[in-house]
């Protein structure tokens, strides 16, 4: 019976797979939910529910490059293979979740331990819950609230919300990050379109360098610092490469198609 | 015997969704039907009627952009899961319906909330509901008589209604949609028609972006924005993919060819 079941989920799962394809709107996250992240290489074969972490909760908090950088969380779903282990040794989640450090005079929950008791279960499901949908919209509108809007993604403007000092995220932990001398900016440049009519992209480095310092788009995936050393397309883009990495799944997505082309056309 | 039973019922289906609709004439929509959307993922679970969303009295007074996009509805009836709780937050229907917002000199009913009963409030049931459709065929006469008329979908020529300045569809919602550089619409279009005898398509960009603006159709249905860099089919197109997201269920339907299929053949 539940075979039979299986198969039927199964194929009803093939046939949703070949019938999504181009051609048609895709469904629109609701604003909590871009940026989540459903991790569960290891939870599920412990007995337990998949980690469900939400982007919105940490970038309010923290750059981008702490964690994908100094801290070393992949930029694929499922690609870091993270460990209750490694938590447990102060790696990953670990570094910050450690029952130690403090974020706004409130100690920061450890993350994983190896026997949890009875008593450890509410804090395991701070991570590993899938079943609170409600509770977690209700709390990301309370998070975002006064936040600037905007009409993508989040619907939060992350980027005035930096710019007018709402959100001033950390981009150093004692331990690990290091301290460099401050590089200069590049002024903005244009990328130009290959398109008639389409304005050409104003890129601007000060506006990815608050988030992303060097390192998480150079020497990957933009391998060259020279404008014109990587070659790419906007269907790449879309494909979730180059701009797309992140502008897609987390940062305001490329559907905003004048927010980066936005150079006057000269006549 | 029930592994049996599933599969019977699963090869029944699959047959029964292969010959669905194969050679006979659809019954066609009465014209305040088209564009008609029952919105039901909590509602009757919740005890209250569905939503009954009509796509003509809002398209009369808002471009489709600044609902599918700046707001964020989906484009696939249930896809969205609008819950009662992101209203009285102030997204979806409860972006403009808060109470607040004036239209025409009149402040929108506010959409949903928690202290009404639920069973006899007006103010409910003017989207869940209850009344008998007969009302809502008497609204739509009454407020179709003021447009000149087409002769499909909701028997208004919505196109030629906007250029004759009969509706000024809003494009913008002060807080949400964003200050966007115009792009100069590129010039009137040929699609070449695979079919010999079948007149080419005249693509109008600008006909479109009125009410589309770039981003309904760029880049989800449409990748790419070069011509030719998506293949598609008329076939697809009657599947409800490409132009057929818009011109089955609320836009003209393709029933009407030579809307289309515009240019006089060489001779």
């Amino acid at each position: 019976m539940r075979r039979a079941f299986i198969v039927l989920m199964i194929s009803v799962g093939l046939t949703g797979l070949v019938l999504a394809e181009e051609g048609v709107k895709k469904n629109r996250l609701r604003p909590y939910e871009f940026g989540m992240v459903t991790i569960s290489q290891n939870s599920m074969k412990a007995g337990i529910s998949p980690v469900i972490f939400d982007h919105w909760l940490h970038r309010a908090k923290f750059t981008c490059r702490l964690c994908h950088l100094d801290i070393g969380f992949g930029m694929k779903t499922g690609a870091t293979n993270i460990r209750a282990a490694n938590n447990i040794r102060g790696f990953y989640c670990g570094t910050c979740h450690n029952g130690k450090t403090t974020f706004a005079d409130k100690t920061v929950f450890a993350a994983c331990s190896k026997n949890p008791s009875k008593d450890d279960e509410e804090r395991c499901k701070k991570c590993h819950s899938t079943d609170r949908d409600e509770k977690r919209e209700t709390d990301f509108l309370n998070l975002i609230e006064k936040f600037p809007k905007e009409r993508l993604g989040n619907g939060v403007d992350w980027e005035k919300a930096e710019e007018l000092g709402m959100i001033k995220p950390i981009d150093f932990l004692e331990g690990i990050s290091l301290t460099k001398p401050p590089q200069k900016l590049q002024k903005d440049f244009t990328l130009d379109s290959k398109f008639e009519g389409m304005p050409d992209i104003i890129f601007s480095h000060k506006k990815h360098t608050v988030w992303n310092g060097c390192e998480v788009c150079h020497p990957k995936p933009f391998v060259g610092v020279k404008k014109g050393s990587t070659k790419y397309s906007m269907l790449e883009i879309f494909n979730g490469k180059f701009c797309g990495l992140c502008h897609y799944n987390v940062a305001f997505p490329v559907t905003d198609c004048q927010r980066c082309h936005r150079k006057p056309i000269q006549r | 015997m029930k592994k049996i039973f599933f599969a019977i019922v699963l090869a029944v289906c699959l047959t029964g969704l292969a010959f669905a609709q194969t050679g006979v004439k659809r019954k066609k929509q009465k014209p305040y039907e088209y564009g008609m959307v029952k919105i039901d993922n909590f509602s009757v679970k919740a005890g209250i009627a569905p939503v009954i969303f009509d796509h003509w009295r809002h398209r009369a007074r808002y471009t489709c952009r600044l609902c599918h996009v700046d707001i964020g509805f989906g484009m696939k009836t249930g896809a969205t899961q609008i819950r009662a709780l992101n209203n009285m937050r102030g997204y979806y229907c409860g972006t403009c319906h808060n109470g607040k917002t004036i239209y025409d000199n009149k402040v929108l009913f506010a959409a949903c909330s928690t202290e009404t009963s639920k069973a006899n409030d007006p103010r409910c049931a003017k989207c869940h509901y209850t009344d008998k459709l007969q009302k809502k065929e008497d609204e739509f006469y009454d407020f179709a008589k003021k447009y000149p008329k087409g002769r499909f979908g909701n028997g208004i020529d919505w196109e030629k209604a906007e250029e004759t300045g009969l509706i000024k569809p809003i494009d913008f919602i002060e807080g949400l949609s964003m200050k966007r550089m115009n792009i100069t619409a590129q010039k009137d279009f040929s699609l070449g028609s695979k079919f010999q005898g079948m007149p080419d398509i005249i693509f109008s960009h600008k006909k479109h972006t009125v009410w589309n603006g770039c981003e309904v159709c760029h880049p989800e249905i449409f990748i790419g924005i070069k011509k030719g860099t998506n293949k598609y089919t008329m076939v697809e197109i009657f599947d409800g993919k490409y132009c057929g997201a818009c011109h089955i269920s609320v836009a003209f339907p393709m029933a009407d060819c030579q809307r289309c299929h515009t240019k006089s053949v060489q001779q």
